[in-house]
């Protein structure tokens, strides 16, 4: 071998041993014990490890997936005398997308449920948000996606900057992960102890957890006007998010997250086909107020046509329209105690009886 | 498309893919189109700008060959003068428009055009006039093919931000072009990793600390933030710029082409005369060739030889940027020289270990101060900082975090034992293992503490 040809090689042999290494800190269990537990990440890794090492007792389980507004209180629904066994993996920020890979790797053997309870916000589509291109979901689901996912979940991002970012995370975790680490380095003791604690903790609030007592009540809006009352107790800050929430004008509508929603839950329910798991979807209490229908031209209805796919199952609409008032609401977007238990109520009943009491 | 960027490693990687697989005389043109596109990545209109300066100075430097007497010295001034007034147009027009407003009574955007200033002027212009300068003492032959001139002033990885090459350096490796040796291709591959450690790693972290103290100098008073925030800017500034010449040096090295050094561990120098010996090295060489020594140098005199320190590095000072900040930082070097030369400071002389540390520890404070102007917005600034530098009792908070102090001493240690042991000359002659070992550290590091959540710009891509 020539000396130039030595370089080359001792140079790629330097690339191939980086990946090696790479690899061994971040595609292994090595650092993933050591994540912060309520981070994108950590997050999203701990409620797939404690849904993985619940104990399987009977076939009647029910996975509730979802976002901080899925409501659904597993221990009070499972003290309602069901036949089910109802489990919960929602974590904060996360939409279809994250929904299909943290799905794929809870329940490889696709047995283990007889139904997965899917929360939309409609079952008609406004666009009002960039939703395939949240940054977010890369880092919720960096430990989740496999180099064969290099090509769906990079080109789901609408912009290419994100799908070159989302394709170098998938080959390079570390580049996800740096920042938990550089946090991990400044903090070792902290780190240590929260990692350590973190089952705990996360059982704890899954165990008796019953939600906030704050309610919305005083806020009304006068929508001919477009003029809002706020409840005397929220700050400016909450007062914009309650604005941004309510009041938001409409963007031109493009179908994008019809196809969003096509793609994504098309995912959930192609990786179920023909399995025994029901796939139920709901439209979740839309806030404690509701803009008028003629805000927004909604032409597509990405859910009620899947609808139509074999295991797929939509509730009624108008199921939790009753708690969609200010008195269940704890802010513009999550329900309060009350809230949280009449959803649960409701929820568990209807699924039951969907299913077969 | 900047250097530590994904859109420039693929660049780099196609022309060096094509480079070698190309046949020999195909390459100018690979390298000269190379160029181009590299340019007009950040503004195709001043492509214009680029081949003008380029059609004037080939033809120039003809004219030159084949003139004699005044014929001769008109040419020269013609293509100095070309430059300049480009140059001067877009770097100094605006500056010097407002400074006459203000003198008339004016709004200082009274007579202010709306200038982008074009990317690498500053250097390629430097570049060009030194050529037309050695054809007119012959101590360079012009060159015939217009092609291989417009290649020496586009040549990508030295456009933007030098190290400002001679012709003579570019054109011995272009006419008498070999392939690289291994340790030359050891070395380029090495100086580009390092390059994008000190600008990844380094020169981004500490840029956050001089950013955000510099954007707004009152909000943090005292004698701690002071010296935080110009240590900060210190260690960016030299991070930032050579590791932009390491990568220059290193992509180079690549293709085949041997680059002046451009830094050589400036702040462990122990005079500020020495400081320049070490610091941005083409630009003093190019300054000590093309202005002080044609202004007579220090063969007139101790009087004229002050006079010329302080006329070259003020020139120094205002080629960096039009305001009175960067004249002010030139003239504060200009008078330094002189003090250290009415002083008797010999850099040449050996200074024993002893003297040498707190001597450097002098000179980079020294440098330290004048960086402030350098890198203050505004006079009021720079001198508000001046203020707390040297306010009593020191108060305030350090601004640099314990990881970014332990990386600054990290990055002494390295220099100091570079400096005694030259480890990195050692290493690019260092068995397979070992290199590529310091590759996969190197390339683990890069990934995991570079800066790439936010896209900090070169500093000297501002010049």
């Amino acid at each position: 071998m020539s000396s130039s040809r030595r370089v080359i090689f001792g140079f790629l042999l330097g690339t191939f041993a980086f990946i090696l290494i790479e690899a061994f800190l971040f595609r292994t269990n090595l650092y993933r014990r050591a994540l912060l537990p309520f981070s994108t990440t950590g997050s999203l890794e701990m409620v797939l490890d404690a849904e993985r090492a619940r104990p399987i007792r009977h076939p009647n389980q029910i996975l509730a997936i979802g976002d901080s507004r899925m409501a659904l209180r597993t221990w009070m629904a499972n003290q309602l005398g069901t036949k089910y066994t109802f489990a919960f993996a929602g974590v904060a920020g996360t939409l279809p997308r994250v929904w299909r890979y943290l799905i794929r790797d809870i329940d490889p053997t696709r047995n283990r449920y007889a139904a997965i309870l899917l929360p939309v916000d409609d079952y008609d589509d406004e666009d009002w948000e960039d939703l395939g291109n949240r940054s977010t979901d890369l880092r919720y689901l960096i430990y989740r996606l496999r180099y064969r996912d290099l090509p769906e979940f990079a080109s789901s991002f609408t912009t290419n900057e994100m799908k070159l970012t989302a394709a170098q995370g998938i080959l390079l975790r570390g580049t996800v992960l740096k920042d938990d680490l550089a946090d991990f380095l400044n903090n070792r003791p902290k780190r240590i102890d929260l990692v350590s604690g973190q089952t705990r903790s996360w059982f704890g609030i899954q165990e008796d957890y019953t939600g906030v007592n704050k309610t919305m009540e005083g806020l009304s809006v006068d929508w001919v006007n477009r003029r809002v009352t706020y409840p005397v107790r929220l700050s400016a800050a909450e007062r914009k998010t309650v604005d941004d929430i309510l009041m938001r004008g409409s963007i031109p509508q493009t179908g994008s997250k019809a196809n969003y929603m096509r793609h994504w839950f098309g995912k959930i329910i192609d990786q179920y086909a023909g399995s025994r798991t029901k796939l139920i979807f709901y439209r979740m209490p839309r806030g404690p107020l509701v803009r008028p229908a003629s805000w927004a031209k909604k032409q597509t209805h990405s859910i009620r046509d899947l609808a139509a796919k074999p295991n797929t199952i939509l509730l009624d609409e108008h199921l939790f329209d009753l708690l969609e008032k200010p008195e269940f609401f704890m802010d513009p977007l999550h329900l309060n105690a009350e809230g949280c238990r009449l959803f649960t109520e409701i929820l568990t009943r209807k699924v039951s009886q969907v299913l077969g009491e | 498309m900047l250097f530590n960027s994904g859109q420039f490693i693929l660049f780099f990687l196609v022309v060096l893919l094509l480079h070698y697989l190309l046949p020999t005389r195909a390459r100018r043109w690979l390298l000269l189109a190379a160029s181009y596109f590299f340019y007009m990545c950040w503004n195709p209109k001043f492509i214009a700008l680029l081949l003008t300066l380029t059609l004037i100075d080939y033809f120039a430097a003809l004219w030159i060959e084949r003139s004699e007497g005044p014929k001769r010295k008109a040419a020269l001034w013609f293509s100095v003068g070309a430059n300049l007034l480009f140059l001067g147009f877009f770097k100094y027009y605006n500056f010097f428009a407002a400074n006459l407003a203000q003198l008339l009574g004016g709004h200082t955007s009274a007579f202010a055009f709306d200038i982008i200033l074009p990317l690498g002027i500053s250097f390629h212009t430097f570049q060009s006039i030194s050529y037309v300068v050695d054809v007119y003492r012959n101590e360079q032959k012009p060159i015939r093919s217009l092609a291989d001139y417009a290649l020496f002033i586009a040549f990508f990885p030295q456009l933007v931000a030098g190290p400002i090459v001679r012709a003579r350096e570019f054109f011995a490796d272009f006419y008498h072009w070999r392939p690289p040796s291994a340790q030359m291709l050891q070395d380029g591959l090495l100086m580009m990793l390092l390059g994008l450690m000190k600008k990844m790693i380094a020169a981004d972290q500490f840029a956050q600390v001089a950013n955000k103290y510099f954007a707004s100098v009152t909000t943090t008073p005292g004698f701690y933030p002071a010296w935080g925030g110009v240590i900060a800017f210190s260690l960016q500034i030299f991070f930032d710029f050579s590791g932009y010449t390491d990568i220059a040096i290193g992509s180079a090295a690549l293709l085949g082409y041997h680059f002046p050094e451009n830094f050589r561990r400036p702040y462990l120098a122990a005079s500020i005369t020495e400081f320049w010996r070490r610091w941005h090295m083409s630009l003093s060489k190019w300054l000590r060739d093309y202005l002080y020594i044609p202004l007579g140098g220090n063969r007139r005199g101790p009087l004229s030889t002050y006079r010329n320190l302080m006329l070259t590095m003020l020139l120094g000072g205002l080629w960096h940027g039009a305001s009175w900040n960067f004249i002010i930082w030139g003239g504060y070097h200009g008078a330094s020289l002189a003090v250290e030369r009415l002083a008797g400071v010999d850099p040449n002389r050996p200074i024993p270990w002893y003297a040498r540390a707190p001597r450097a520890l002098l000179t980079c404070s020294l440098v330290a101060i004048g960086w402030v102007f350098f890198r203050a917005a505004t006079f009021r600034d720079a001198w508000y900082v001046l203020g707390q530098m040297f306010s009593l009792p020191p108060q305030g908070k350090f601004l640099l975090s314990t990881n970014l102090n332990r990386l600054a001493l990290l990055t002494l240690v390295l220099a100091t034992t570079e400096e005694r042991w030259s480890w990195f000359d050692r290493l690019s002659r260092a068995p397979l293992w070992l290199f590529a070992a310091v590759v996969a550290v190197s390339l683990l590091l890069l990934e995991l503490f570079s800066v790439t959540d936010i896209a900090i710009p070169f500093v000297y891509f501002q010049f």
